[in-house]
């Protein structure tokens, strides 16, 4: 079966509108917003939503991404608690937390980004909270920041296979980059669930997309999102062509055979999509908790 | 009379996107409910199918396959019923 094109039914319910207050009132931005993501109705009808911290301007261009390019404000203090006070108001059980890239800040945010996970932490108890993370310029020490603020999942996308990363990300990030992200967050903490996405889409052939699933796997990564690269603007790289469910699911059984613990894979998949039912699963598949442990 | 209109609480912060028209299903003088699919609208990653917000008796309606939108342009006017 085909996905010739994308069709957003724009049935805005209450809860939706609710988001839209709350998001407003509190000043938080969301990557639900600045990408144009396909799933916003369905998920702000749930009351569910991503945030993005950090502002909505990104210091990077990455050529599949609708998010604002510039200079960005300095960073909000207060934002950390805004964040955690939108988790408590929306009554979430597992969030969702994302940032631009702030390459004009000398930690890339890592402070930051931690100091969010633990206002959400303080405020609501018990919270499932995962991180989708820039790569701080392969900065080892803003890894361990993040992973020592204890998200329980932490995710960072390699976006693309090797071969394209030049064409599809900025020229900052890099293919090898984010794989060092990948790992190194694995080996200051054994135990965190750790998360990568590739676009499909963009020109990559099916070996290149089993490469780089094998790269995510010597990295440690748990769960692996597949999704459809759909263009957002005319300002964004063309679609190179559209995948088919059945090529979806062939390569989610390659995933798994791989040793995913876990395997998104359809073309409307996004990282932070359904993340908490993603999480649930990659858990029981791991066999519960492992002790955590830092070096 | 009530516009309808391309829904500006669709990624309500983020705008600067536009879409075209690719489908009208409504005449003026049909009926319309909440609910139902008037207007289709193409944008570079989706086709976004627009729904009435009341019911009501369709007066004028404003586009046509290949109008450009964007979030707020008013695609009819609707007598609202109830």
């Amino acid at each position: 079966m085909f996905l010739d094109e994308v069709r957003i039914r724009v049935s805005i319910g209450d809860r939706y509108r609710s988001v839209v207050s709350l998001v407003s009132r509190l000043g938080i931005a969301t990557v639900c917003e600045s990408a144009l993501c396909p799933n916003i109705v369905e998920c702000w009808n749930s009351g569910v939503a991503t945030f993005m911290i950090m502002g909505d301007v990104c210091t990077r261009g990455c050529r599949f991404c609708y998010v604002v390019k510039g200079k960005p404000k300095p960073l909000d203090p207060l934002e950390p608690l805004r964040v955690a006070e939108a988790v408590r108001i929306l009554g979430l059980d597992y969030v969702t937390i994302t940032s631009v890239d702030r390459d004009d800040l000398p930690d890339g945010g890592a402070s930051h980004f931690a100091e969010t996970i633990r206002a959400i932490r303080r405020l609501n108890p018990g919270v499932k909270i995962e991180v989708l993370i820039p790569d701080f310029q392969g900065d080892v020490d803003a890894v361990r920041e993040v992973v020592e603020a204890e998200p329980d999942v932490l995710a960072h996308n390699i976006e693309t296979v090797r071969k394209l990363t030049p064409k599809v990300r900025d020229r900052r990030a890099g293919y090898d980059q984010s794989l060092k992200v990948l790992r190194v967050a694995k080996e200051l903490n054994p135990s965190l669930i750790t998360k990568s996405s590739i676009l499909l889409g963009l020109g990559e052939t099916f070996d290149e997309v089993v490469e780089a699933m094998r790269d995510l796997r010597s990295a440690g990564v748990d769960i692996l999102v597949l999704s459809q690269y759909l263009r957002p603007s005319p300002k964004q790289l063309p679609v190179a062509r559209m995948y088919t469910l059945e090529e979806f699911k062939e390569l989610e059984e390659v995933a798994y055979k791989l040793g995913f613990s876990y395997v998104v894979a359809h073309p409307l998949a996004r990282t932070s999509y359904k993340a908490g039912e993603a999480y649930l699963e990659a858990v029981k598949r791991l066999g519960g908790l492992k002790v955590k442990s830092y070096s | 009379m009530a516009d309808v209109r391309v829904p500006e609480e669709l990624w309500p912060r983020r705008g600067g996107w536009r879409g075209r028209v690719v489908s009208v299903f409504k005449k003026p003088g049909d009926r319309v409910s909440k609910g139902e699919s008037i207007v289709e609208v193409e944008i570079e990653k989706a086709v976004l199918v627009i729904e009435s917000p009341f019911d009501g008796i369709v007066r004028e309606v404003l586009v046509s396959p290949g109008s450009v939108v964007e979030p707020g342009s008013t695609l009819m006017r609707v007598d609202v019923l109830g």
